[in-house]
């Protein structure tokens, strides 16, 4: 995992942005304040926390990361 | 004490708090029950109870409603992450509905206020309820042929809406003006919030006894005890991937559209990934699941697998995980509707995590079960008191048989636990005669154990007018019964106007997009309608019946002598006025 690639992100929260929400790209939960931002092989991805970036890498990658043009063997 | 020097309990105080805790939230419960103004609180029980810590874990949990027992881990961890725990003040209450904030669907609202002690924050207490009427397209807010959250009813975000104490009136107004039943609401609302302080009375006796750290540690340990419980259970399972899918016969919008329920289920060590990528993407109508809805299946099914006396809170939840791509069937994202996820697919979503599991732990699961709250909407101006009334009624579906038992008759499916309403309270609130109530005719799938039945419900409009919705589903597919069960029978949906004599589906009838998932038809005095529930499968081979269950099962009217014959090949006989098994005969049978 590149450490060098991680950054926390906070939503926007004005008012009027009441559906400014994202969703953890490992689990699928909803991030309500801020989201842990990843790039891996030049594309961003979103996660609740280091332990779903953890399992994101561990699990998922090697599993699905090909259906989306993905090397699932980096780390 | 000191602070500082706090310790837990010992290992017979964490049993003496946690039954507290437990009985806590079931006061909690009681409350609501007795002082609700709706039927689906009072009699249904559609709701849970819980008490969290400050660091927004779940230390305590009532069975009431295990549709909610996801949701209300995220409803109010996620709630306290927006909002902040600092923005909590003593006597505040925050409310919402929002189902892409962890909620399980609109109609369900989430309470929660946080519970002080000499100035300190301890925790909070929370519950979360249906409300039957939200106000939006359809009365009952089961808006079945939505295609966005916003025809589904008032959303709201986390709100204050007692501020301190004070209700805050401007956004009281708002909220029920905006639903067709507000007296009800006002009832139901204050029921909630009423339990709420039940706890908070409760809390405060706790922490008196044993002060703010030793209760806050002891939670963290009765949380660590659930984990390592639940942790060995795991540990039991073998290690490997086990998969099963089932599908939803249609949305609501596009009558032809099938959606697909898939798990992947991994079990490595004492971790357990339920990984739900395989699934549909999300539907047009409102069959899609929140996030919310899926863990609350995921952890429902695996706490029916498990052993009943892992204490219930954010520890046992721990070693598993939920995998559900935002924008699937399993969990909808913004703004695609989702009022029948709950009600109709988290049932769904257990069946297909038995069949997964059937090969691993075959003595513990279940064949599918009916698995359809048969959700029947409906509401206008009663005719007797000229006010707007509106209900919420599910019915009974035949559970899945397994290793030892047949399964049980027209029952709340998994997701509910509802009780029944009585026909009595039915005919008395509501301008509806019911005119049958029974066992739908061999609905449960044949097999060593039995799946159990569905009912059919016939009733008559007894007003000018009613309006009605519905959200149905497995009236195209069947439960499926497992290692040689049958399958149970589908239900079905029909409708009889006044001064005729056929039954007809609602498709024909008014030409709705679908048979079962409708909303805001109209019928009049005189017009019939007839909810058939689907029957649960069967387990194992028919012809492994015990023949003296078959001729009880002949004896109790559930099936015919030639089902007895030709399915489980008993031979019966009369016997001093009885249907008894005639063993000679039955031997010759199953020879053959």
């Amino acid at each position: 995992m590149a450490e060098q690639n991680r950054q926390w992100v906070e939503l926007p929260a004005q008012l009027y942005s009441t559906d400014a929400t994202c969703n953890c790209d490992f689990c699928g939960k909803r991030v309500s304040r801020r989201y842990l931002r990843i790039s891996e092989q030049g594309r961003n991805f979103r996660f609740c926390n280091e332990d779903c970036l953890t399992l994101w890498y561990d699990y998922w990658l090697p599993r699905y990361g090909a259906t989306i043009g993905l090397n699932g063997a980096t780390s | 004490m000191n602070q500082a020097t706090a310790s837990p309990l010992d290992s017979v105080g964490l049993t003496v708090l946690n039954n507290f805790l437990v009985n806590t939230c079931r006061e909690m419960g009681v409350a609501m029950m007795k002082t609700a103004y709706s039927s689906i609180f009072n009699e249904g029980l559609d709701f849970s109870c819980v008490i969290f810590d400050r660091d927004g874990e779940m230390v305590s949990y009532a069975e009431f409603c295990p549709a909610q027992i996801g949701a209300i881990l995220y409803t109010v961890k996620w709630t306290l992450d927006e909002l902040g725990v600092d923005s909590f003040k003593p006597g505040d209450v925050v409310m919402h509905n929002d189902p892409y904030r962890g909620g399980c669907h609109m109609p369900e609202h989430t309470v929660i206020k946080p519970v002080f002690f000499g100035g300190e924050l301890y925790g909070f207490v929370a519950n979360i309820a249906h409300v039957t009427e939200i106000g939006g397209k359809a009365v009952g807010g089961f808006s079945a042929d939505a295609k966005e959250v916003y025809q589904e009813g008032l959303r709201l975000p986390p709100v204050k809406i007692i501020d301190q104490g004070r209700h805050v009136e401007d956004l009281w107004k708002i909220i029920l003006t905006n639903h067709r039943t507000p007296l009800t609401s006002w009832g139901d609302f204050h029921a909630m919030i009423g339990s709420l302080a039940v706890a908070e009375r409760r809390l405060h006796r706790a922490l008196e006894r044993y002060g703010l750290e030793t209760l806050l540690r002891s939670g963290k340990s009765l949380m660590d005890y659930a984990e390592q419980r639940m942790r060995a259970e795991i540990r039991e399972l073998p290690n490997g991937e086990y998969q099963f899918e089932d599908w939803i016969e249609n949305d609501g919008v596009d009558p032809s559209a099938r959606y697909r329920i898939h798990c992947l289920i991994t079990v490595r060590d004492d971790e357990i990934f339920f990984d739900y990528s395989g699934s549909s993407p999300q539907a047009r109508g409102p069959c899609n699941c929140t996030y919310g809805v899926t863990a609350s299946a995921t952890f429902n099914a695996m706490l029916n697998l498990t052993d009943r006396t892992i204490p219930r809170n954010s520890g046992c939840y721990r070693p598993i995980r939920v995998i559900a791509p935002s924008g699937s069937v399993l969990n909808v994202a913004h703004p695609g509707p989702s009022v029948g996820g709950n009600s109709e697919i988290h049932e769904r979503i257990v069946d297909v995590l038995f069949g997964a599991l059937s090969s691993a732990v075959p003595d513990r699961v279940a064949a599918a079960a009916g698995a359809s709250s048969c959700n029947f909407l409906f509401g206008g101006k009663h005719p007797l008191t000229g006010e707007f009334y509106a209900n919420y009624h599910i019915e009974g579906s035949g559970w899945g048989a397994t290793l030892n038992g047949d399964g049980n008759h027209t029952q709340c499916p998994i997701n509910g636990n509802c009780r029944n309403t009585p026909v009595e309270v039915f005919e008395t609130r509501y301008p509806w005669v019911v005119e049958e109530y029974s066992l739908a005719p061999d609905s449960g799938g044949h097999g060593r154990t039995r799946g159990g039945y569905g009912c059919v419900r016939v009733l008559r409009v007894e007003a000018p007018e009613i309006t009605v919705s519905s959200f149905m589903d497995r009236h195209a597919t069947r439960a499926w019964g497992l290692f040689g069960g049958e399958p149970g029978k589908s239900g079905s949906l029909l409708v009889m106007l006044a001064g005729e004599t056929k039954w007809q589906t609602f498709l024909d009838a008014f030409g709705t997009n679908s048979p079962n998932k409708f909303a805001d038809i109209q019928l009049h005095r005189g017009d019939r309608v007839m909810i058939v529930s689907p029957g649960g499968g069967g387990y194992g081979p028919p012809l492994e019946r015990d023949p003296v269950l078959v001729a009880e099962d002949v004896r109790e009217r559930l099936y015919s002598e030639a089902v007895a014959g030709d399915v489980y090949r008993v031979a019966l006989k009369t016997k001093h006025g009885q249907i008894a098994v005639d063993e000679a005969a039955t031997r010759e049978l199953r020879a053959r």
